[in-house]
C-alpha cells in the first residue's frame, strides 16, 4: 500500500503592482514604523544588501540628496537591510563623519527578514542572507504602482527613480499614461479610446496629435 | 534588544511634538502641522509615547501626561 504523506508547504504570494502593499511593523533608526504610519504619502521603500559596503554607501548618499525634493512631492523614502539598527546607527554616522551627508531617512532593521520576505528583497541564487537591489513605489493609499530590482553589485541611479514617480504622479494626476524617456515637461500620451465613436471623435480634437486613433499625445497644462 | 532599551530618555522631536500637547489634546494630523515633523513620525512617535506613558489617547487625538508636563516644566 502506498503511504500518502502530508506536509505543510508556505506559499509567499510575493506583491505585485496594483496590488496592496503588505502591512509591516518593523525596528528602524527612527524607532518603531508601521507601513500605515505612512499612509496619505507616497513612499519609496527601498532595500539594500548591507551596511558598511560602498555600492550601498553611494546609494545612501544619492537617496538622501533627493530626499528635500520628493518630500515637496508628498513622498517619503524607507530603506531596509538585514542588519541591527545599531548597525544602521553606526553606519549612518559614519557616512556623516566620512562624507559629510546626514541620512535623514529612516532605515528598517529586518533582523527577522520579516518586511524582507513580505516583499520578496531576497534573490536566493544571489544571497539568502542579504536583500538585492529592490526599490517599491507606493501611492498614498498604499497600493504597489512600480517595482524596481538590481543585483547587489550594480547601485541604482536615481534620476530613474524619481522620473519614475514623476511619471506615476502626473499619470494619477491628469489621467495619461508616458512615453519611454519621458521626463516632465514633455507631451503624454492620451490612453487609448475605449470605443470606436471615441476613436474617430479624437483624431479631430485641437488639443491631440494623432498618428493614428490609437496613437494621440498631448501637452498637459 | 541586548543590554536592554532606554525608554525613559525624550529625544529633541519627541519635546517638540509632546509640547505642542500640554495645553490639549491634538490630532496626529494637527501636531505634524503645528511640530512640522512628517506625519509617520508623529504617528509612530505618538504610539511610542503612549507606551512610555509620556502621552495619552483621547479618542483620536493625544495629550501629554501631567508627569510629562511637569518634566519638560523642569528642563526647560
Amino acid at each position: 500500500m502506498t503511504e500518502v504523506q502530508n506536509e505543510n508547504v508556505e506559499v509567499r504570494s510575493l506583491p505585485r503592482i496594483g496590488s496592496p502593499a503588505p502591512q509591516f511593523e518593523a525596528k528602524t533608526t527612527h524607532g518603531v514604523l508601521k507601513l500605515e504610519d505612512y499612509k496619505g504619502k507616497w513612499l519609496i521603500l527601498f532595500s539594500h544588501p548591507a551596511d558598511f559596503t560602498p555600492v550601498c554607501t553611494t546609494e545612501f548618499i544619492g537617496f538622501q540628496k533627493m530626499y528635500p525634493e520628493l518630500r515637496e512631492m508628498n513622498t517619503e523614502l524607507l530603506g531596509l537591510s538585514i542588519d541591527s539598527v545599531h548597525s544602521h546607527i553606526a553606519w549612518v554616522r559614519n557616512i556623516e563623519e566620512k562624507f559629510g551627508v546626514e541620512i535623514e531617512f529612516p532605515v528598517i532593521a529586518d533582523l527577522t527578514m520579516d518586511v524582507a520576505h513580505k516583499f520578496g528583497m531576497i534573490m536566493p541564487d544571489e544571497s539568502d542572507t542579504e536583500t538585492s537591489r529592490a526599490v517599491f513605489v507606493m501611492d498614498p493609499e498604499q497600493v504597489v504602482r512600480a517595482i524596481i530590482y538590481y543585483p547587489s553589485a550594480i547601485g541604482r541611479n536615481m534620476d530613474e527613480i524619481k522620473r519614475l514617480l514623476i511619471a506615476l504622479q502626473t499619470a494619477d494626476e491628469h489621467k495619461i499614461a508616458t512615453p519611454a524617456n519621458w521626463t516632465k515637461g514633455e507631451r503624454v500620451i492620451v490612453p487609448p479610446a475605449p470605443t470606436q465613436e471615441l476613436a474617430a471623435e479624437r483624431m479631430n480634437n485641437p488639443e491631440y496629435e494623432c498618428k493614428d486613433f490609437y496613437f494621440c499625445t498631448k501637452e498637459i497644462k | 534588544m541586548a543590554c536592554g532599551t532606554d525608554l525613559t530618555a525624550l529625544s529633541q522631536s519627541e519635546k517638540v511634538m509632546l509640547a505642542v500637547i500640554q495645553e490639549e489634546a491634538k490630532t496626529a494630523d494637527d501636531i505634524a502641522k503645528e511640530s512640522k515633523q512628517p506625519i509617520f513620525k508623529v504617528r509612530s512617535g505618538m504610539r511610542s509615547l503612549v507606551e512610555r506613558e509620556f502621552a495619552q489617547e483621547e479618542g483620536e487625538a493625544y495629550r501629554a501626561t501631567e508627569k510629562t508636563i511637569a518634566r519638560l516644566k523642569k528642563e526647560a
